[in-house]
């Protein structure tokens, strides 16, 4: 497999994970404080995070079944509703989000014919409608992010405009990811990116007192 | 015109109580407390009732005085409720 594809998909549990920290961070502020809009950041960074996952343990599920061409144009539907399925999660995450504002490595040696279509089975996971959508409340998103960096600027405000510009940029990448699965990649690390200046915020929240 | 009153949560309430108590030193008289947590006499007795139930604050007297001093869980809340703040205004949600 293509070592762009097997960097890309191994961001996403990586993304996951990060995702359920900064989730279980708001469920535990909105434990304290009651804030409905920490339990809906919670709830944002946990499908997110779920939705990584998902798109993880699926494209590795398709992986172990060495699938070939005729059996993926037989699940192309079903491939495809999975990615609609992923999207959405995200869309919904991000819906939160705009509220809330005031792989396992295998070995690929053997069988690499069928394995040659993997490509363009994971880029099957970023539907152009969805993105578009998930770019406009981003958008939405990070210029309220803008506006709270510019009246605060404070450091954790800057890290979490930092985190979700990564997110913009990271679905610009997917919206055009049917050119080519080196934009998925570069979509992946700019995701990765966004994550670790989420973490980062983090460490830094946990260590202020 | 005066602004509008800002909303307080229960658990901001709290914090504000608790934080007065810290910065005094620990322990604090009523009075102390009434002022810097900004509350009614009769506000404040229900709360520092709560607060005694919860473990986070020990009533002490000293002949006709009181005071309150923070218990080493009501200075866990602090310091966690300092975090929870600086993570919700990281994303401009106030608490």
């Amino acid at each position: 497999m293509d070592g762009l594809l097997f960097l890309s998909i191994l961001t996403e549990p990586v993304c996951a994970v990060i995702s359920f920290i900064i989730s279980y961070y708001a469920y535990k502020g909105y434990r304290i404080s009651s804030a409905s809009k920490l339990f809906l950041l919670h709830l944002g960074f946990l499908l997110l995070g779920v939705s990584l996952l998902l798109r993880f343990i699926t494209f590795g599920f398709l992986i172990a079944l060495r699938i070939s061409e005729p059996l993926f144009q037989a699940l192309r539907s079903k491939v495809l509703l999975g990615g609609i399925v992923f999207s959405s999660l995200q869309l919904i995450a991000y819906v939160l989000f705009s509220v809330s504002y005031t792989s396992k490595a295998e070995s690929f040696q053997e069988n690499g014919k069928n394995l040659a279509i993997l490509p363009g089975i994971y880029i099957i996971f970023f539907n152009p409608l969805l993105e578009l959508i998930s770019l406009t409340i981003l958008g939405y998103v990070l210029a309220r992010a803008l506006i709270l960096f510019i009246y605060k600027t404070e450091g954790n405000s800057l890290l979490v405009l930092l985190g979700f510009t990564c997110f913009f940029i990271s679905h610009l990448f997917f919206l055009f990811a049917t050119l080519g699965e080196a934009l998925v990649f570069l979509g992946q690390m700019i995701q990765l990116l966004g994550y670790i200046f989420f973490l980062i915020m983090l460490t830094r929240v946990a260590r202020s007192v | 015109m005066t602004a509008p009153k800002e909303y307080r949560s229960k658990a901001r309430i709290y914090f504000d109580i608790l934080n007065q108590i810290a910065e005094e030193g620990g322990r604090a008289g009523p009075t102390r407390i009434l002022y810097g947590a900004n509350l009614s006499h009769d506000r404040l007795t229900k709360h520092l009732a709560q607060l005694i139930n919860l473990g986070l604050i020990v009533e002490e007297k000293e002949e006709d005085r009181v005071f309150y001093s923070l218990t080493e869980k009501g200075m866990a809340f602090i310091q966690e409720f300092r975090r929870i703040q600086a993570f919700a205004k990281a994303f401009g949600i106030p608490i």
